[in-house]
Order: C-alpha cells, then structure tokens, then sequence
C-alpha cells in the first residue's frame, strides 16, 4: 500500500464499530491514511495534530461489511470486529490498515502471520475471546426477589454482548440482567422475547432488589461445595489464578 | 412446556455393569467413563479386590463398540437444547441423540503401587487404540488412611503425574509411540526434563529441523513447538521465508525450540555448537528455574553471575 499518510492529521469518530468503517471507506475514496484515529471523548487537544470529525454514516459503513464479508472473507471481517472490542486505545490504526490491505491482498491477509498489523489484530481478537471465554466460566448468576437474575462483571474488554447472547441461550427461561460495572452498561434479556435482547447505559448508582431467600441458601451451599471439594494436598494457588484471575475475584461468590 | 437446558453431564459406571444400565444411560449424558483405578491386573487385586480387569474392560468395550456403531448414523454436531424429562419429551429427546457424543474415558491412580511410567504409558496407548477413549485421567496417589498395603507418602507425586500428562499429550496430539518415549531399559521418565525434550536429546540425529520446510509432523516433534504453534508455521510460510525474528512474532516460544531448529540453514545465534552436551546443559538450566522448589543449585558456566559493590570496586583499584 503506498497512499499518502497524512502527517499530523488525527481523524475522531464516534467510538462505534460503524464509525470505524466509515473512516476505511474515507480513506480507501481519498486514498490516504491518517496518522491516528481517536474516539471523539478521548481525545485531549494537540497543538500539532489537526483533526477532523468523521460523521459515522450507516450506508458507508454498511458497504465496507459488506465487501469484506462477500469480496474478502468471513475470517477477516470477524478479526476486525472482535479485535475491535478490545480496550487497547490503539487499535484503530491497526484495525484500518487491516481492512484497508484486505481489500488489496484478499482473504490471505490472515495467514501473513510476519505482517505487524497483522499480528497486531490477531493478537486483539484473541484477547477478547479470551476474556470472553473465561468469563463464560465465571458468570455468577443471582436471584432476585422479582425472579430476576443479576450478575456484575469487571471485563478489560468489550465482551459483555458476547457473553449475554452465551448466556441466554443457556439458561432462556431466566429474566438477566448482566453488568459491565467497569463501562456502566447492562445487558438485558426477558424470557418472553425470546433471541431479543438490549444494550444499555446504567447510571453511576442503581438501586437492586435484594436477594431471594433461596439465592442465599444457594450461595452458602455454593461455598461450602467449594471449600469442601478442594483437595488440601493439591492446592496450586498459581494455576488457579491463571483460571481465575484476581481482577475477577470481586464478582465471584466463593471468593467472598 | 417448561424448558430448561442442560450443559453437560458425565457419568461414572461401575464395573461389571449391565449392558442394558449403559444403553439407557448412553443416550442421556454427554460423556461416560469406567474407571480402571490401578493400571494392572495385580495391583487392582492387593488394593481393590472387587475389581478386575474383565469387569473394567467389559463395559468398555461394550461403550467403545456401541460408539463406532453409531458413527455410521451420526447425527449433526449440533449443540442441543434438552427439555424438561417428562415422559414424553425424554422419548423425543432420546430418539434425537447420539449415544454418549462427547466419547468415553478412564481414570487412574498413579503411585500407589510399583508399576513404572513406561506401564502405565503403554496402557494409555493400548486404551487410545483398542477403545478410542477420549482422555486417561492420572491422579498422583493421596494417602487418606494409613494400612500395610498402602504407601506412606508425605507429599503427592505432582511431577511424575505431570510427566505423564506430557507424555499422554504426546501419545495423542503429536504422534509418539509409548516405546519411543521409555525403554526396558529407562522405565521412568526424566524429573529434570519434560519427555519430549528427552526424546529429542537421545535422538539429535532427527535434528536440526528446516522450519521452512520440515512437514507438519516434524515440526511437531521440535521441542517447544506445539500443535498451534506448527499450524501457524505452516499458515505463515505460505507467504514469507521464516527468519527467528518471524518466529518470535508468530508466538513460536523459541526457549526450547531454538536449540533444535534451522532458519533458511542458519541456527539462532545464541547457538554456539549443536551437539548433545551444549544443548542438554542448557535445557537442564532451562527447566531448573521452572522446577518447584530445587533441593540444591548446581554451579553451572552459564549461571549469570552478578558483579558485587566490591568486586566493582577491585576492578577500578587493581587490587585483587
């Protein structure tokens, strides 16, 4: 790829996925790149960068997923969005050469595994599903008193949608209500809309319904099956901790 | 209706039970397993007399035949929704499942009694093949309660239960024969070595390997290269000559691997010769620092020595 790379120019846009396409369908018309994209909110002022506000726009956006999904692969649209849910506050860069070169070179982009924007994002993509995967296993349900389930997770990544949809499909009879405290966002999904679910933003504080009865019986039984199981002679505090990271503790109830 | 879903579920099977109990139970769980406890016909006679080896390998057989019946009329992989066992959706359910789809597997007690590593290895090999288990469990030998029959042990054997899971992942994944890792000769596997560094020593005529061209299996055999690693290898050399710094960033981990490998002809450079003294010294000083808790430190020319304040000191005065 020899396009123009425009010094000193930072390109915002609106943090979404689609924004970020829309930057690639920008610069594959203007054939140039830009030194750095930031989300709009992060964005503290240089005195010498430029920028430009980016208006994410649906039928751009649409066109780049599109072509990537039908003239390049599946494979190479699904590690620029997973990479994408990753927090490294650089992955935009890296993410827009990936799908700029794709349309170039084609689906083997993800096998030119010498490539550093290549590896970059693979890197974040496996990241992300591996916090995905972990929390998968860490998820703590609890029962409300309005037959509600609720559990607060602490993810580095984006990864809360991924594990909602994991989660009512396991369980579609539960009414849940899943919580990224670190982003203040919810995951809603009732049983009576079943494959529905939302997304959204929660105030700094909210007010839960307390436990019910059985939820209580329940994580004492869970508590003591932990304790109990554990056998004294093969604890290995170091493995366990690559199962279940510290930072995870907070929501786990047998670590209580 | 009322559903529910059901992750996974594992049954146990006694010895010696009865084929119609395996057939019924087949269709409900996800996986079975009969546990052979002992890993011979003698050992399970001193300590678990009601077992034998007849008992343990019937049901086996039985699941194991049962499975490669039912791969001809397989079902989708399909992930799938139980409901609730009511009467009529357990008929439904069942008429919908594979028999036992996430296959069978077996335990054993690993140092309660004398057999060496290369037994029970070889048990492992003959299981995987004859009845095409999907796992052997070993678990080092915990004493509960004290008898005559009983080894006293103060600590659990974790090592040797390690080196085995090594070995069985080899026996599995990377293609070794159980004779190729141990002998008559060394029944037991190496504690300072993992196997396959070992085996690797003891035939350097194998090595070095091309990373730019070996196939698939060789490089599985390259200690340090696992199977993600060898996959992406061979993803990555469709597009590029491998040169080590290639390497490094496809994840390979070159702490054992460097030792073994070529890139277009050329060792790494920390290799000064390839032969069985250099490398073992340097695995050996490898593995230590990865070893619970080292008994004592043997002085080795390539520990790194720290300069102390007075030998600093000495340098700059000249006076030794």
């Amino acid at each position: 790829m020899d396009w123009e790379v425009l010094e000193n120019q930072v390109y915002l846009y609106d943090g979404t996925f689609d924004g970020l396409l829309t930057i690639a369908f920008d610069c594959y018309v203007t054939q140039s790149i830009p030194r750095k994209i930031v989300p709009e909110l992060k964005y503290e002022t240089n005195l010498l960068e430029s920028t430009t506000l980016i208006a994410t726009d649906e039928v751009k956006a649409k066109r780049i997923w599109n072509g990537l999904y039908e003239k390049v692969s599946y494979q190479v649209l699904s590690d620029c969005y997973y990479a994408f849910l990753s927090c490294q506050t650089q992955k935009e860069m890296v993410i827009l050469k990936y799908i700029i070169n794709s349309f170039l070179i084609g689906p083997k982009i993800s096998n030119m595994l010498s490539v550093d924007y290549v590896v970059e994002v693979i890197k974040l993509r496996k990241n992300v599903l591996h916090e995905a995967h972990r929390l998968k296993g860490l998820v703590r349900l609890q029962e409300l008193e309005n037959n509600l389930w609720y559990s607060s997770i602490h993810p580095d990544n984006h990864v809360i949608e991924n594990i909602g949809q994991f989660l009512m499909k396991r369980f579609p009879t539960q009414n849940m209500i899943l919580h990224d405290k670190n982003r203040n966002l919810a995951f809603l999904y009732h049983a009576n809309f079943r494959d529905n679910y939302q997304l959204v933003n929660l105030p700094h504080h909210i007010v839960l319904p307390d436990f019910s009865a059985q939820e209580i019986q329940f994580q004492t039984l869970w508590k003591t099956f932990f304790h109990t199981i554990a056998i004294k002679q093969r604890t290995n505090p170091r493995l366990q901790m690559q199962y279940m990271p510290k930072k995870y503790w907070k929501d786990l109830i047998e670590k209580h | 209706m009322n559903i529910i879903s059901i992750g996974y579920i594992h049954a146990k099977t006694i010895p010696g039970c009865s084929q119609e109990l395996i057939d019924k139970l087949g269709v409900l769980v996800d996986r079975m397993s009969v546990n052979i406890e002992l890993p011979s016909q003698n050992s399970l006679q001193l300590l678990a007399p009601e077992k034998s080896k007849e008992t343990i390998v019937k049901p086996m057989s039985y699941i194991a035949n049962q499975l490669s019946a039912t791969a001809q009329r397989l079902l989708p992989r399909k992930k799938q929704w139980y409901f609730t066992p009511t009467a009529s959706s357990v008929i439904h359910q069942t008429k919908n499942r594979n028999f036992v789809p996430a296959g069978q597997t077996t335990q054993l007690i690993v140092g309660a009694t004398p057999e060496t590593d290369l037994k029970i290895i070889q048990l492992s090999e003959n299981l995987y093949q004859k009845f095409h288990l999907k796992r052997v469990y070993y678990s080092a030998y915990i004493s509960v309660n004290e008898d005559s029959l009983l080894p006293t042990l103060e600590k659990p054997s974790l090592l040797r239960e390690n080196r085995i899971y090594q070995a069985d992942w080899l026996l599995r994944f990377y293609g070794f024969r159980a004779d190729e890792l141990l002998n008559e000769q060394n029944p037991n596997f190496n504690t300072l070595l993992d196997p396959k560094c070992d085996w690797a020593i003891r035939h350097l005529e194998n090595f070095p390997v091309e990373v730019n061209s070996a196939d698939y299996a060789t490089l599985l055999r390259v200690p340090g290269i696992g199977v993600v690693s060898a996959k992406r290898i061979l993803r990555a050399r469709g597009n590029c000559h491998l040169q080590f710094e290639h390497l490094k960033k496809l994840g390979v981990v070159l702490k054992r691997a460097r030792y073994f490998i070529t890139c277009d002809g050329k060792y790494a450079d920390s290799i000064s010769h390839f032969d069985q003294g250099f490398i073992s010294e340097n695995l050996l000083y490898l593995e230590r620092k990865l070893l619970p808790t080292p008994s004592y430190v043997q002085t080795s020319l390539f520990d790194e020595l720290e300069p102390t304040k007075l030998d600093k000191i000495k340098c700059l005065t000249g006076n030794f």
